[in-house]
């Protein structure tokens, strides 16, 4: 017996890696109270060299370098993220049976993943980049839904239940990403896919739980602008729904709004926790002509994440294949109990680590405003992490000015 | 050591947070539009039109609210809310009218504001019960509404909130009364207790159980409120020339 205890704790110890967000704790207080600078220097102390998980670490400085302003610098971190989790996307049975399974991204934070890139690109005025995005979403989003019965089988057998079939595709597909790969195409000129963009985003805000924070309203004037000049059969379905909304004009002006913070995971002795990160009572709403407007959360993460709980969590980290080997492994561990016992409790401990850890620079929420306005010269106060900033911004006809912001 | 066999609990445990949240939980979440999906739980058919009201109330819908509070009036049914409670319900009702353009609740003055703000705590209060008639107290399973935090536009200071209804309190002392003339009786009648000293009823749970009002002079036009503590809520008001303008918040 002894033997089997000191095997169990010289097998779990060994799997320690340690927890990544304690780690960067100190760079993401700074980031989240707006010393990007501080923060990235703190970020680079800590992981440079340190052996910490190369996706993460990719996550958070492709995040860091975004609120920095670094967009270069963010496409080419974000970019490495998307290639290690493509490649983690392989299970290795092995791996997961020896508790080395890697940290695998939620599809919310792949879909987040593209759509910041997707902002990067369009903030660099690389329009064809961005469109790659918009097409990366499209291809994650197709699998998505291709994959529903699959989905619901998994919930099935994992908790007994399933999502409201009418709210998966909200559940599931980030409206925002849609959002994005719409206006990336409309900003190409390519008012045909993104109209079709536009319009899936509003299929998914349409299918959320009443009091979902995303509304398809702020939609409607753009779908009714290029619907009508299209001639798109949709466009009766907008006019039925938003009565008396006006198309939206020819010169516009979006500005996406991303707020807050992803939310806070405590572990406790039954599971884990998820509450909204508390934020600073400072704007992030948009001041234009000395109007304040409201952004329209296009896609909550926050709200995706505290609505399906550490259920969605599990369900959205653990692949497959790593459900057959934790099936197996209940399974085998009372038979072969001195084998299975210490790779069971690595497993675990591995586990309980990886299912931890997020991408918590991530915003909590992306917002937009989208107005139409006169030609010309406009001052728009933008909320940053300081506070609202004033900009004078030039607004012409034919296609929307776009601004990106990071809120508190 | 718990916490290292997570991932096995958490396999375990997932089947209740896939389940369909109840009506508390969307209460104590601020989705009172999906709580509303739930109002079968409420089995006294005048309750549940009178939860049915707060819910709408809640839910900003000052018309549906309205028609369901009327309704209510003349629905048949066991629930039979306290005075307090009665009082509180009618002013609720008296601010979707104010936000229906007609006249401002009891209570609810202007002064020499032009911005009226009405913070309604959150709901799940009302509900002062005691189990058995024995109860050493009052009991309320009414959470405390928690700080809260208001702002006008992007001004750092916080406006003042003050105490306008604290229903919770009023409910509590009225049922304390009650229990201590049920003690009473239950002395001199010991027989009689055990069928006349019932548990209560719940009242309307979805009734904010505290009330603030800040009043406020601010330029004419558009502004913004915000409110933060357990949940953030920005809403635009459009403060006229001349008259005042009325805003109601639930977080």
């Amino acid at each position: 017996m002894k033997l089997l205890l000191v095997v169990a704790g010289f097998s779990v110890l060994s799997g320690c890696s340690g927890h990544y967000l304690n780690g960067v704790a100190r760079s993401h207080e700074l980031a989240r109270a707006g010393e990007v600078d501080q923060a990235l220097g703190e970020f680079h102390a800590v992981t440079d060299g340190q052996g910490w998980d190369a996706l993460l670490v990719a996550l958070d400085e492709g995040e860091l370098l975004h609120q920095k302003g670094d967009l270069r610098g963010s496409t080419v971190a974000l970019n490495r993220a998307a290639q290690l989790a493509e490649e983690r996307e392989t299970v290795s049975v092995s791996e997961e049976f020896l508790g080395k399974a890697p940290f695998r991204m939620a599809s919310h934070e792949k879909q987040a993943l593209h759509a910041l890139q997707a902002l990067n690109y369009l903030s660099l005025g690389e329009l064809d980049e961005a469109v790659v995005e918009a097409r990366l979403t499209d291809l994650s989003q197709e699998k998505l839904a291709d994959e529903a019965a699959a989905a619901a089988k998994r919930e099935r057998f994992l908790s007994g239940g399933t999502l409201r079939e009418s709210q998966r595709p909200f559940f599931e597909q980030l409206a925002f990403g849609r959002y994005v790969a719409g206006l990336a195409y409309e900003l190409r000129g390519d008012r045909e896919a993104a109209f079709i963009d536009y319009w899936r985003a509003f299929e998914l805000s349409s299918s959320a739980p009443a009091d979902a924070r995303v509304s398809p309203a702020a939609l409607a004037p753009v779908l009714l602008k290029l619907g009508r000049a299209l001639g798109r059969p949709e466009v009766a379905e907008v006019e039925r729904r938003f009565p008396g909304v006006q198309p939206a004009g020819d010169a516009e002006l979006v500005v996406i709004v991303e707020a807050g913070f992803g939310p806070v995971i405590t572990a406790t002795e039954l599971g884990m926790q998820l509450d909204p990160r508390p934020r600073a009572p400072m704007p992030d709403w948009v001041v234009v002509d000395g109007e304040p407007r409201l952004p329209s959360p296009m896609s909550s993460l926050e709200e995706l994440a505290l609505r399906r709980r550490h259920a969605g969590v599990v369900l959205d980290r653990e692949r497959t294949a790593s459900i057959g080997v934790n099936t197996a492994m209940v399974a085998l561990v009372f038979p072969l109990f001195p084998v299975m016992a210490p790779l069971a409790m690595k497993r675990s401990y591995e586990g309980a680590v990886r299912l931890m850890q997020s991408w918590e620079l991530l915003p909590a929420e992306f917002g937009v405003v989208r107005l139409s306005l006169m030609p010309g010269a406009h001052a728009v106060s933008v909320p940053t992490l300081r506070g609202l900033e004033a900009r004078t911004v030039e607004v012409k006809p034919g296609v929307p000015t776009v601004l990106v912001t990071r809120a508190p | 050591m718990l916490k290292t066999s997570l991932p096995l609990l958490l396999l375990a445990s997932c089947a209740h947070h896939l389940a369909e949240a109840g009506l508390d939980e969307h209460l104590a979440a601020g989705r009172p539009r999906e709580a509303l999906e739930q109002l079968g739980e409420v089995s006294d058919p005048k309750l549940r039109v009178y939860e049915r009201a707060l819910l709408l109330h809640l839910a900003q819908d000052w018309a549906g609210s309205r028609e369901a509070f009327a309704e209510a009036a003349g629905t048949r049914g066991a629930f039979a809310p306290a005075a307090e409670e009665t009082r509180h319900l009618q002013r609720l009702d008296g601010l979707n009218g104010a936000m229906l353009g007609e006249a401002w609740p009891e209570g609810l003055d202007a002064g020499s504001a032009n911005l009226v703000v009405v913070v309604e705590r959150e709901p799940r209060t009302g509900c002062p019960q005691f189990a058995s008639p024995d109860t050493t107290s009052v009991s309320c399973l009414a959470p405390d509404a928690g700080s809260l935090e208001l702002r006008v536009d992007d001004q750092r200071d916080q406006v003042v909130l003050a105490p306008w209804l604290d229903v919770r309190a009023a409910m509590t002392s009225a049922q304390e009364a009650k229990l201590a003339a049920a003690r009473s009786f239950a002395a001199e009648h010991p027989f009689e207790a055990m069928s006349r000293l019932k548990p209560l009823e719940l009242g309307c749970r979805s009734a904010p159980q505290r009330l603030d009002v800040a009043r406020l002079t601010v330029s004419p036009g558009r502004h913004v409120l915000l409110l933060t503590g357990a949940r953030r809520r920005e809403v635009l008001v459009d403060v006229p020339r001349e008259g005042r303008a009325l805003a109601v918040l639930s977080p």
